[in-house]
């Protein structure tokens, strides 16, 4: 009994922790954050927009592992798809994913629901054997999902963003959980860049009462919905769209900035 | 982890430090009293990144709610902050669409941890159901008498103890059967 005590002790007191610095640092800008998003002129013009790329279907993507990082989270495997999909109504791809086997899929899908961590890691509420019966399980009309946004979700919470997510194909090694990242691009709107970056999934559930609109495009049908920042208590309106086989997500402070950046998206492609 | 009335001490200092204006408080809870949230948080959520989110709340909340502190058990203060965000989250989880066959994932072995027996301790953990695993922590790790644990639970001290027994009692038997 005395080794089980002892074992439980040992346990919680070398659980990794993320740095004292690293803690009371996002609590001081949190602190400070607070007040200057309250500070923010809610102008639509005043919300910065990062638009990201979006690939062919059939580039390979190759996968990059951040050395160093603890594996505390379980990651999927984004494998692109080695035959082009042309674009299709969001209920035609669901189908036609459904219907398919899949050569891709190898493991199970595993979405986390953790959103604050400075690592990456899907968010953990279930598991599932593809990504869409993970996106019906969440959404069960399949009208609404959140794919997720990009590392440091205080930065891009701040900013507004748009995330693109490719091939809509997920991969775990069932037997390894081996550590991996969805491999993504962006490009910076301001620097025309391009950029790979990490990213994974947030919270994949929507409230029914936070549904505020649908947003018809030429593209395809966005969704918009109110969330809140739960630490800093911001208020976001988060945009959702499959198109093709593609998932977006964008960030903004309120509606109009939402829409003019969905506007954006469509104008840059075509750019 | 401090002996209790040390901790005690320097919780309160701290939480009174805070509730005077000056935020450097939060760095004496964060040294002393970061494994204890943790380690409640974990006891409820199985999941070492909601527990991570709940530390970071828990001390959100301390920054926040310092003055409301009223003396008394400053680690009973703390563990209720630290309970109440995780129940939160349980709350919020249970407002998501339903997925059958949902299994608790457990945090991977970290390897510069010593891991196997953290991995373990922690499968163990797992065996127990909630009341009991919290029960477990709150009195080996967090060290609460079976009355503190009673008031947070919101349970008879008789029943703390019978949770803690019943729980110990599996753990036994998980150990004794090499752990799988």
């Amino acid at each position: 009994m005395k080794k089980i005590k002892k074992h439980i002790r040992n346990t919680f007191d070398r659980t990794p922790h993320k740095s004292k610095e690293r803690v009371l640092a996002q609590l001081g800008v949190k602190v400070r954050e607070e007040k200057k998003i309250l500070s923010l002129p809610r102008r639509p013009a005043a919300v910065l927009i990062c638009i990201l790329l979006l690939f062919s279907m059939g580039t390979a993507i190759t996968l990059a592992a951040t050395g160093g990082a603890v594996l505390e989270t379980l990651k999927a495997l984004l494998i692109p798809r080695e035959e082009t999909v042309s674009p299709a109504s969001r209920e035609e791809t669901l189908s036609a994913e459904e219907s398919n086997s899949s050569p891709y899929f190898q493991g199970k899908v595993i979405l986390s629901s953790s959103a604050w961590k400075d690592e990456l890691g899907p968010l953990i509420t279930g598991e599932f054997a593809s990504l869409q019966e993970a996106l019906r399980a969440v959404s069960p009309d399949g009208t609404l999902y959140c794919p997720g946004w990009d590392g440091d979700g205080e930065e891009v919470y701040g900013q507004g963003h748009l995330v693109i997510l490719l091939n809509a194909r997920l991969l775990v090694d069932p037997a390894t959980l081996e550590e991996s990242y969805y491999p993504c691009a962006q490009i910076n709107y301001h620097t025309q860049r391009i950029e790979t970056v990490q990213i994974h999934f947030g919270q994949s559930f929507v409230p029914a009462d936070d549904y505020v609109e649908q947003y018809e495009t030429e593209e395809g049908c966005f969704y918009l919905r109110r969330w809140t920042h739960p630490a800093t208590g911001q208020r976001y309106i988060i945009a959702n769209a499959v198109l093709g086989n593609n998932l977006y997500e964008i960030t903004a402070y309120d509606l109009d900035a939402a829409k003019k950046m969905i506007d954006s998206l469509f104008s840059l492609k075509q750019e | 982890m401090l002996p209790n009335a040390a901790f005690h001490l320097l919780c309160e200092k701290a939480i009174r430090t805070i509730a005077s204006g000056n935020p450097n408080g939060i760095g004496v809870i964060y040294d002393h009293a970061y494994p204890l949230i943790y380690s409640v948080a974990y006891g409820i959520l199985q999941n070492h990144a909601d527990a991570e989110d709940v530390c970071q709340e828990t001390l959100c909340e301390i920054l926040r709610c310092a003055s409301s502190y009223k003396g008394g058990s400053a680690k009973a203060w703390i563990i209720s902050i630290a309970r109440n965000k995780a129940l939160n989250i349980v709350k919020k989880q249970s407002r998501l669409c339903s997925v059958e066959d949902v299994e608790p994932l457990r945090p991977s072995a970290d390897t510069t941890e010593g891991p196997e027996e953290r991995v373990i301790c922690l499968d163990a953990l797992g065996t127990l159901s909630e009341k009991e695993r919290e029960a477990v922590i709150l009195k080996v790790y967090c060290r609460c008498r079976h009355k503190e644990i009673a008031h947070l639970l919101d349970i008879t001290p008789s029943a703390s103890e019978k949770l803690y027994q019943r729980g110990l009692a599996k753990l036994r038997a998980y150990y004794e059967e090499g752990g799988r």
